[in-house]
């Protein structure tokens, strides 16, 4: 090769240098909030698995605020957020907005842990869930399937017995 | 972006392939002269001054290399930098020196005792050593609102091996120009997941296990004859 081609390559690299500083900072492109998911069983004739049993019309959200996980969904399992800046969180769940007197609420106590993403989404929290307490209006028991929340989509961490 | 390396290196490696045929009837050139060669990295000076203040990159490089023998340079480098990251949400700097140790290998037989040309192809070992400040981070959350909070700032070491490739040509009588293509591979990356500097210069970005980099040298060489060999 001759110096000239050596020369061209370097004139090259040196426009490769330039275009690729000209970069902005890179998206975020994962998730930053994971969430809980909920699962609604009937009791087992037998053991303590449980068999699946959907919700004719659930609405499930946060009390005291006006977030709505699900708004008349029928279906058995449920995904919703537990907070950033608290170590516990009540959800209320009415198996159907008809009949408001089933509603129950469950309160959900975790641990919170500081997680680095990437420089580009930066810090968001995992958690750990250490209890759980229900009312009983319809719920007959809930417990803890899988304690940590974090980017595992397909964990079920919450089953609930009515 | 380790596919594209792979190209361009064997790129490098290929081409004076090609213009050795008629070069193999040649004699050996004896290796007559000694030459130490110091080049600046002046792509990062142009680099520098193309950074946003909300992230920004500074780094300073310089080769040192010793002609061997039979096309075979012992090669060290060093510099240093900082880096900064200044968003609402992510907020910290760094900075770090660094120096590596390695050979090149150059693939141009030499035409004339007075011809250093080469287009070559190196092994590197680095090493950084990288100070990270205080990080202030913010976590938005559309229910929760925003929380926020501090890191501690910490010393880490990084260590990482490079391939690289490039040529050298001497433009003007001890004078060089020429390039480099680098792909690393850090050593200890797992020291990395937990709020790696955004920068680490040497190596790349610090997130990153495998880096690609470029450097564009000006070089000035000296040289000195070696002691003939006498019989005694």
């Amino acid at each position: 090769m001759t110096k000239s081609g050596y020369l061209a390559i370097l004139y090259l690299v040196l426009f490769i240098t330039v275009v690729s500083c000209t970069q902005e900072r890179n998206p975020c492109l994962e998730p930053t909030r994971y969430f809980l998911k909920l699962k609604t069983l009937k009791p087992a004739d037998t053991g303590s698995a449980g068999v699946d049993s959907s919700l004719p019309g659930a609405i499930i959200g946060l009390v005291d605020t006006n977030v709505l996980f699900v708004d008349s969904v029928s279906a058995n399992t449920f995904s919703g957020t537990l907070s950033s800046i608290a170590d516990s969180v009540r959800w209320f769940i009415w198996p159907e907005k008809s009949n408001p007197a089933n509603g129950d609420t469950i309160t959900l106590y975790y641990e919170r842990k500081l997680n680095f993403l990437s420089t580009a989404c930066g810090y968001n929290y995992v958690y750990a869930l250490t209890n759980i307490a229900t009312t009983n209006n319809s719920i007959d028991s809930a417990r803890i399937e899988t304690a940590e929340v974090n980017s595992k989509t397909d964990a079920l961490h919450v089953k609930v017995f009515y | 972006m380790l596919r594209y390396f792979i190209s361009i290196l064997l790129m490098a490696v290929t081409l004076p392939a090609f213009a050795q045929d008629d070069e193999d009837s040649r004699p050996a050139v004896k290796d007559s002269a000694h030459q130490i060669r110091i080049g600046f990295d002046v792509s990062k000076v142009v680099y520098n001054q193309l950074q946003s203040d909300k992230q920004k990159r500074i780094a300073y490089e310089v080769e040192l290399d010793y002609y061997w023998k039979k096309d075979v340079y012992w090669v060290l480098d060093a510099g240093l930098g900082n880096a900064s990251l200044d968003y609402t949400d992510l907020s910290y700097k760094s900075d770090n020196v660094f120096f590596k140790a390695g050979i090149n290998k150059s693939l141009l037989p030499r035409l004339k005792t007075s011809d250093w040309d080469m287009a070559f192809i190196g092994l590197r070992y680095g090493v950084g050593l990288i100070n990270r400040g205080d990080a202030n981070y913010t976590i938005t959350d559309s229910t929760w609102g925003t929380s926020s909070g501090t890191i501690p700032g910490s010393s880490l070491t990084a260590h990482w091996m490079e391939i690289t490739g490039g040529v050298r040509v001497e433009v003007v009588k001890q004078f060089f120009i020429g390039w480099n293509v680098r792909g690393k591979f850090m050593l200890n990356p797992k020291q990395f997941k937990e709020l790696p500097p955004y920068y680490i210069a040497g190596y790349g970005k610090g997130e990153k296990s495998t880096a690609f980099d470029f450097n564009v040298y000006v070089s000035y060489a000296m040289r000195w004859a070696k002691k003939k060999k006498t019989d005694k």
